[in-house]
Formats: C-alpha cells, sequence, structure tokens
C-alpha cells in the first residue's frame, strides 16, 4: 500500500475513535458546542482527505454525515438519539472500509449501494428538521451541483473548458407551456445530459403525473452567455458553471488568470492598517510574480496594475501601495544561505516494530553487560590482576549506567496513555446496556496514565470482559435500583493511576456486588476447595476464589457475557502480563476490581536462586527478605509447614519437593526467600541465595508455554539460562 | 532552480491532506514546513520565512482565517502570498477567503496539475 493510503488509513482510523468519543458524549450533553465542533471537524477531514483518492461511496457517505452535522451545528436540526445511531452506524460501515481499503486498495464492491442508502437516511434527516425553512431551495440546488462533476464522463472539448448547467424547472411547467426537454436537447453545444430524480418522489397513489419532479444536469462545450440566452427564459432554475480545461496549454493561463482576478477580490475587500498595506504589497508581489512567470511583457503587468488600481477605484498608474516604495513589492529577499533547517513537525510517527527492535538491542546489550562481572571474576585469578579487576568493575559500572539510560528513553517512547484503550469501551457500556434494558453511565478517570505500549495494547481484552460483567451482572435493572434506593442510573467507572512501578487499573460499578456465599458454595460444589480451608478464610479470601478456574456464578448463560468468560480467563490474561488481579466488594453497594500491572515488561530485575543444579529467578519486587533459619524452627500443620518470622506465620513451600529433586540431607541451615503474592506472604525454601541480575523475561512458547510454574526464560551474561518462577501459581501449587 | 529552493508552507490538520500536498509541492522542487493549525503556522514562519502559504480552512486552535488575519498584521510576514484551500466550492467561501486576507482560492482536492501551475506561476523571482 502506498505510504498516502497508509496515512489515510491510520489518520481516518484515529479520527473515527474521535468521532465516536464525540457522539457518545453528545449523548448525554446533546446541546454540547465543543463535541458539536469535535465531531464535525473529524468528519469533515475524514471527507476532505478521501477526496484525494478515488473512494466516492465513501466521500459522498461521509459528505452526507458532515452536511447533517453542519445543520446540528447551525441549529437547523436537533441532535437526537436517531443521529447518533445513524452516524455510529456510518463509522462502522466506514471501519470496514477501511479494513477492505487496506486488504485490497478497493472499496467492498456493495460500497455504493450501502453508501446511497445511508446518504439518503442521512440526508433525511436534514430535510426533516430544516422542513420550515426549506424556501432556501437554492442553496440545496447548490449542495447537489457541488459533487457532480465527478460522474461525468470524459468528454471531448474539454480541452477548452465547459460549462456545467443544472436545470431545476419549477414543478407546474408543463401548465405554463414549457417544455423542458425539449429546451434540454436543443441547448447548444450540449454534450452530455443526465436526469435527475428528486429525494423525496411521493408515493404512487399520490404521485400527481402533471407535476415536473425531475431536474437536469448538462454539460456543454458552449460559453455561459450563449447558454444563459439559451435558457432566458427559465434562467431562474438553471445555474451555470464554468469549468477550465483540464489540462494543455490554457490551463496556466487560465490559472493566471483566476489568481490575477483573486488579487483584485482581495484587493476589494475592506481592509485597514498594517493588515491593508500587507495585503495591497502581497498582492501587488503575487501579480509580479505571475507576470514575471508567464513571460508576459512588463506593459501587461501594467495593464494588470492598472485593473487591480481600477478595482480599488484609484487611478490607474498610481502607486497601488501608500507606502515609501514605488514600484511593485520586491518578494522577500532570501536569507543568502540558510541552513538546511528542515523539521516539518515536532512528531514523527514511527513503526512501532522498529521500537521493539531498538528495545530488544537495547535488552541484549543489558546481557551482555551482565557479562562483565564473570570477566572480572576470572580476572581475579590472573596473576597481578588487580588492575584489570578494578578496571573492568569501572567500565562495567560506566556501561551498566549508560544501557539502563538507553534503555530508560527507549519506553519513554513506548509509553502511551491508557486512556486510549479505556475510553473505548464507551461504545461497549451503551450498547450491551441498551440491549439489556439498563440505564449505565461510563465514567474514565486518569486518562493519562501511561504505560508500556506493548501492556496498553492488551489490557482491552481482560477489561473488556470485567466491563461485560458489571454490565450483565452486577448493576441491576432500574426498577430494581429503585427499589434498592440507588440512582436509577448505574455507573461503571475505570481508574487508571500509577503505584510505585506499576499501573494500577480500578474497574468499580455500583451495582448489587456479589454473594460471597454463592462463590464459596459453588466451589465447593465443583470441588475446587475443601470445606476445611474455606472455613479458615477471611471473607476477602473466599471472595478471590471467584477466579479459581471452572467457577462461574451466573446461573444461565447470557448471551452477551457467556461463560467463556469467565473470571478464571480474565485473571490468567493478566498474570501473563506480569500483573496481579484482586476483588472487593460489599454486596447491595457494588463491586470493585483491581488489576495491577507492571509499567514495563522489558527488563526485570531478578534475584537468583539456587534449587537442586538449576537456577531461577525470583522478581525482586516480589522478594520482601531473606532468611536462613533453623530446621528446628518450623512448625508442622497437618501438612503444612510453618515459620514464625518477626511474629508473622509465613508458610514454607520447599522448592525442592515441588521441582521434585532428593531432599537436602539434613542442613543445618534452610535459606527461606519470603516473597508476597497479592499481599500474601510466602517462603520458598531454597539451596541458596544468588546475586541479582537484570534479564529480559520472555515468555516461553511451544510445549514449554504449558509449565505455568514458570513465568519466562532470560538468557544470562555467561549464555546460560535462567528460568524465572511465577510465584502464583509456585504459592498455588502448594495449596492444591 | 539554485541550491536554495523556494519553502512553502503548508497548514493542514489532516495529516494525509497535508502529506499529499507537501509531495506534491515537492515534487515541484520547493522546500516545505508543515503546520497543523493556524497557532503552530504563526510560530513556524515567524521562525523561518518562506515564499508562499498553503492554509486550510477548518482547523482547531485557530483556524485558517483568524491565521491569514493574524499573519497580515505580522509586519514580519504579512507579505507573503497565502492561497487557501477548502473542500467549500461555493462563492461565499471565496469571498470569506478574500475578506481574511487569502490571494487565492482552491477548492480540494487540488489537482497535481493545479498545483504544479500554481507553484510556477508563484515562485518568487530567483535569488541568484
Amino acid at each position: 500500500m502506498n505510504s498516502l493510503l497508509d496515512q489515510f488509513v491510520s489518520e481516518c482510523r484515529d479520527l473515527i475513535e474521535t468521532s465516536s468519543r464525540a457522539l457518545l458524549a453528545l449523548e448525554t450533553d446533546t446541546e454540547n458546542p465543543a463535541q458539536i465542533n469535535e465531531l464535525f471537524r473529524a468528519i469533515h477531514t475524514i471527507k476532505g482527505a478521501s477526496g484525494l483518492f478515488d473512494f466516492k461511496p465513501l466521500t459522498s457517505c461521509v459528505h452526507a454525515g458532515e452536511d447533517l452535522l453542519d445543520a446540528v451545528r447551525a441549529g437547523d436540526v436537533a441532535f437526537n438519539s436517531g443521529i447518533a445511531d445513524l452516524l455510529l452506524e456510518m463509522l462502522d460501515r466506514l471501519v470496514e472500509w477501511l479494513d477492505s481499503i487496506e486488504d485490497s486498495e478497493t472499496l467492498p464492491s456493495d460500497a455504493q449501494e450501502i453508501s446511497a442508502a445511508l446518504s439518503t437516511r442521512l440526508r433525511d434527516y436534514i430535510s426533516d428538521g430544516a422542513g420550515v425553512n426549506d424556501a432556501d431551495d437554492t442553496s440545496q440546488q447548490t449542495e447537489v451541483a457541488a459533487p457532480w462533476p465527478d460522474d461525468i464522463p470524459v468528454l471531448e472539448g474539454a480541452e477548452t473548458g465547459l460549462s456545467l448547467i443544472t436545470y431545476t424547472p419549477g414543478e407546474t411547467t408543463f401548465f405554463a407551456g414549457g417544455d423542458p426537454l425539449r429546451t434540454v436537447l436543443a441547448a447548444p453545444g450540449l454534450l452530455w445530459m443526465q436526469v435527475v430524480q428528486p429525494d423525496d418522489w411521493p408515493d404512487v397513489d399520490q404521485l400527481d403525473p402533471f407535476m415536473l419532479k425531475i431536474g437536469f444536469r448538462l454539460v456543454s462545450s458552449a460559453t455561459v452567455p450563449d447558454l444563459e440566452k439559451h435558457f432566458s427564459y427559465d434562467i431562474d432554475d438553471v445555474s451555470i458553471e464554468r469549468i477550465a480545461a483540464t489540462d494543455g496549454p490554457s490551463a496556466i493561463e487560465q490559472l493566471a488568470d483566476d489568481i490575477l482576478q483573486s488579487q483584485a477580490a482581495l484587493l476589494a475587500t475592506p481592509q485597514t492598517g498594517v493588515a491593508a498595506e500587507n495585503i495591497q504589497k502581497s498582492a501587488a508581489d503575487v501579480v509580479a510574480r505571475v507576470g514575471r512567470n508567464l513571460n508576459v511583457s512588463d506593459d501587461a503587468v501594467g495593464d494588470l496594475d492598472a485593473t487591480i488600481a481600477d478595482v480599488r477605484g484609484e487611478p490607474a498608474g498610481n502607486d497601488p501601495a501608500p507606502v515609501d516604495k514605488p514600484q511593485v513589492a520586491e518578494p522577500e529577499k532570501q536569507p543568502a544561505a540558510a541552513p538546511a533547517k528542515q523539521r516539518s513537525s515536532g512528531y514523527l510517527r514511527v513503526d512501532s516494530d522498529r521500537i521493539d527492535a531498538l528495545m530488544n538491542l537495547a535488552g541484549e546489550l543489558i546481557v551482555a553487560k551482565n557479562a562483565m562481572p564473570f570477566l572480572a571474576r576470572k580476572a581475579e585469578n590472573i596473576e597481578d590482576g588487580r588492575e584489570l579487576v578494578r578496571e573492568i568493575k569501572m567500565q562495567h559500572n560506566t556501561i551498566n549506567r549508560i544501557a539502563e539510560e538507553l534503555q530508560a528513553a527507549i519506553m519513554q517512547i513506548r509509553m502511551v496513555p491508557v486512556g486510549s484503550v479505556l475510553s473505548r469501551f464507551n461504545r461497549l457500556v451503551r450498547d450491551m446496556s441498551r440491549k439489556l434494558g439498563k440505564d449505565i453511565r461510563y465514567v474514565v478517570d486518569g486518562e493519562d496514565t501511561e504505560a508500556d505500549k506493548a501492556i496498553v495494547d492488551e489490557l482491552s481484552d481482560p477489561i473488556v470482559h470485567l466491563i461485560r460483567n458489571s454490565i450483565d451482572h452486577g448493576i441491576e435493572d432500574p426498577t430494581e435500583r429503585a427499589e434498592a434506593d440507588k440512582p436509577k442510573q448505574g455507573t461503571i467507572r475505570v481508574s487508571a493511576f500509577n503505584k510505585d512501578d506499576s499501573v494500577v487499573i480500578e474497574i468499580t460499578d455500583d451495582g448489587k456486588g456479589i454473594a460471597v456465599d454463592k462463590v464459596v458454595k459453588k466451589a465447593l460444589e465443583r470441588g475446587l476447595i475443601d470445606a476445611e480451608r474455606v472455613n479458615a478464610m477471611s471473607a476477602n479470601e473466599k471472595l478471590q476464589l471467584i477466579f479459581l478456574p471452572g467457577l462461574s456464578t451466573k446461573e444461565e448463560v447470557s448471551d452477551l457475557s457467556g461463560r467463556g468468560v469467565g473470571m478464571d480467563v480474565v485473571a490468567s490474561m493478566v498474570r501473563r502480563l506480569g500483573g496481579q488481579i484482586s476483588i472487593d466488594s460489599e454486596p447491595g453497594l457494588g463491586a470493585r476490581v483491581t488489576l495491577s500491572l507492571p509499567l514495563s515488561m522489558a527488563v526485570q530485575q531478578l534475584m537468583m536462586v539456587e534449587v537442586g543444579d538449576g537456577l531461577y529467578g525470583v522478581p525482586v519486587d516480589s522478594v520482601v527478605e531473606s532468611q536462613k533459619i533453623s530446621p528446628v524452627s518450623i512448625r508442622r500443620h497437618r501438612d503444612a509447614e510453618m515459620v514464625l518470622l518477626r511474629d508473622r506465620l509465613i508458610p514454607l513451600v520447599r522448592m525442592r519437593d515441588l521441582f521434585q529433586c532428593d531432599a537436602q540431607d539434613d542442613p543445618e541451615t534452610l535459606s527461606v526467600m519470603v516473597v508476597d503474592v497479592n499481599g500474601h506472604e510466602s517462603g520458598l525454601v531454597v539451596d541458596r541465595f544468588h546475586p541479582g541480575v537484570d534479564a529480559i523475561v520472555k515468555p516461553m512458547s511451544g510445549v514449554l508455554a504449558n509449565y505455568d510454574c514458570y513465568s519466562g526464560t532470560a538468557l544470562l551474561g555467561d549464555g546460560s539460562i535462567l528460568l524465572a518462577l511465577n510465584l502464583r501459581e509456585i504459592v498455588e501449587c502448594q495449596y492444591h | 532552480m539554485t541550491g536554495h529552493p523556494f519553502k512553502a508552507l503548508i497548514v493542514d490538520d489532516a495529516t494525509t491532506v497535508r502529506m499529499y500536498h507537501r509531495s506534491l509541492v515537492e515534487e515541484a522542487g520547493w522546500a516545505t514546513v508543515e503546520a497543523e493549525n493556524g497557532v503552530e503556522a504563526m510560530e513556524k514562519v515567524l521562525d523561518q520565512p518562506v515564499d508562499l502559504m498553503f492554509v486550510d480552512v477548518n482547523m482547531p486552535i485557530m483556524d485558517g482565517y483568524a491565521f491569514i488575519k493574524t499573519a497580515r498584521a505580522s509586519e514580519k510576514v504579512g507579505q507573503i502570498p497565502i492561497v487557501m484551500i477548502s473542500t467549500e466550492a461555493q462563492k461565499i467561501d471565496r469571498d470569506k477567503a478574500f475578506e481574511a486576507g487569502a490571494n487565492h482560492y482552491l477548492v480540494k482536492p487540488a489537482s497535481p496539475q493545479d498545483i504544479a501551475n500554481l507553484l510556477t506561476l508563484l515562485s518568487p523571482e530567483d535569488p541568484s
């Protein structure tokens, strides 16, 4: 696809997004002029840009939308939900067409038909709304006249210029003895003719065959005066427009003529002060440029000057500019050696693949840098190697700093506001709540909160499910809400904010909340948990059971949220992104789901631990502390082992058991790494602690992707591979 | 043409349209400067004088009319010829452009031939 078309598609998609947002805002605040303007401008821009390509059905349908919005803007038509629906339908269609353009550079074959139908429906609103002042018939005519030269076939005679005639005889023409068809066919220089049907054909039983409903469009090679003479009896019903020849040597002369006439028109406008002076100088400059570039003699330019002076009501030959420069103003002097400073815009649109490539390189640099401590250690063994060790360490520090800055700079490029994703769901809430007969307001807070593009792109799916759940299961019917003494309109609020090194997204609704006992009952029924464990849980812990795979509290499957998208699916999506999910609910008052996601999926700091013969990475963020404990301090409760650390009872996970290695033979001390998973601390019993390392953790693919115990792999400086642990799974494994 | 090409400012909020005009103008051997709205255009043109300006009508922040009026009131850049480019083809729209102070008016989309001819006609005197 060529780059202009590419640009068009991407810009249109942005504008469609803007338009939908404005449309939805307008539904709650129908007379907000800022929103109407924004909407109008977006649609206007789409129309303008589409004119650069041969997508006539798209252009004409958007044009109809623009006209409707113009009428809304002018106050001729009142905005209502019907208009909103229709415009949204148009936007949906545009999205479809853009997809097709992206795939095949053409519109679908039915586009013409659909566009015509949509345009008619859009224009119906204009005529309905403006019914009162429909007497303004001429504007209607010019509206139709503007786009129609596009339908004309290539005609002979085009090199000398053509006249376009729109002829709309009055309804009573036949009674006045007129014969429009004969008049048309006898028009001088007739090249092409088309019958124009009115938009508002009456029904057949109301049709009066004696009333003339149709009009004509003609193309003629004759000049305007000749045509005016021919149509002199019907001149009020005729509009004639001259179009210049499309190319050939006369085109530039025609343009020169147009430009010179423009200068006359410009100088004829009332102007004052500095502007008046500047305008005169610029017009004089334009005249001089045109004169020089057309290679006409100074006399001719003099004549033009005279014409201009004439228009201004000044005696010819007088200086048109009342300043000290007597002659035509000189064009602004070019700075002799202007440096080639050509920054065209402050922004750069870059393919995200290129940034990803840069990011991967930075990642490799960071990994490569990790090799330096290994080198330093090697150097220590060399005789007199101390100086070398010192130098390597210094270099390591420098490279470390640069690599970190480089990485931070690239991350900054990748940061995008989450708002673009969040505001997208306006439409979803609207459509779905309508379908369910609910009244729901969608509010977004903290749209400006930024996160890595990769995270933001992946956010959409889990949030869609959560919002759907809120609409479907959370918010009650208006009647139910009224009975519960709640405002009729429910609210779903999505708030985004930064907390430490993560971005937090809360989805809150003021619906009926979640019944903990139902969740527990389901979990027990399905055998997902045993009664004893449940009894030991706090109310909030019980609520988190909703994330267990296979648990859905809704009795029947709804066609909207469906059974496939249980909370467990959402939870696993979030965890795949390295995030955490939790839920709060106050029965009767609503529920809140909190997603906490890393700002970036890129480099992670990992603590390394050794278990058996393997090295494993634990995200530093999750590590609370590392402790050596004596085996005798371990307390046992049934199968579970625990240790008391500073008044906290911490359950232990024996990593050797988990990885099915032989147990260590009676060590004197145990190494315990205390980690925090979703606010719960657990102690991982490992063989040994190792230093921390910066690594790019890449998710595992293929067969290995099924090993939930690992979040991914990372390459170490010495070329070995580190498995990063998925703590959540490991802690849960222990329970099951 | 010398080593220092003429320079045109292209003001339009639609990236696609700007790109289209830029490619046509650059094809004619001119250098281009771009701006997305009147305010940005004013900043750009005060920073680096140009030989010709192409200005869209409908733009956020500062529209084409307001920009032309502002430019015309400036001692420094008020004399630069301005061509207004708009999707509207009616006479009233042309008149409004001239009232604001535009030197010429083109209807969007302007054909490549029109732009090429326009640039030929409106080339300033070569400084060399």
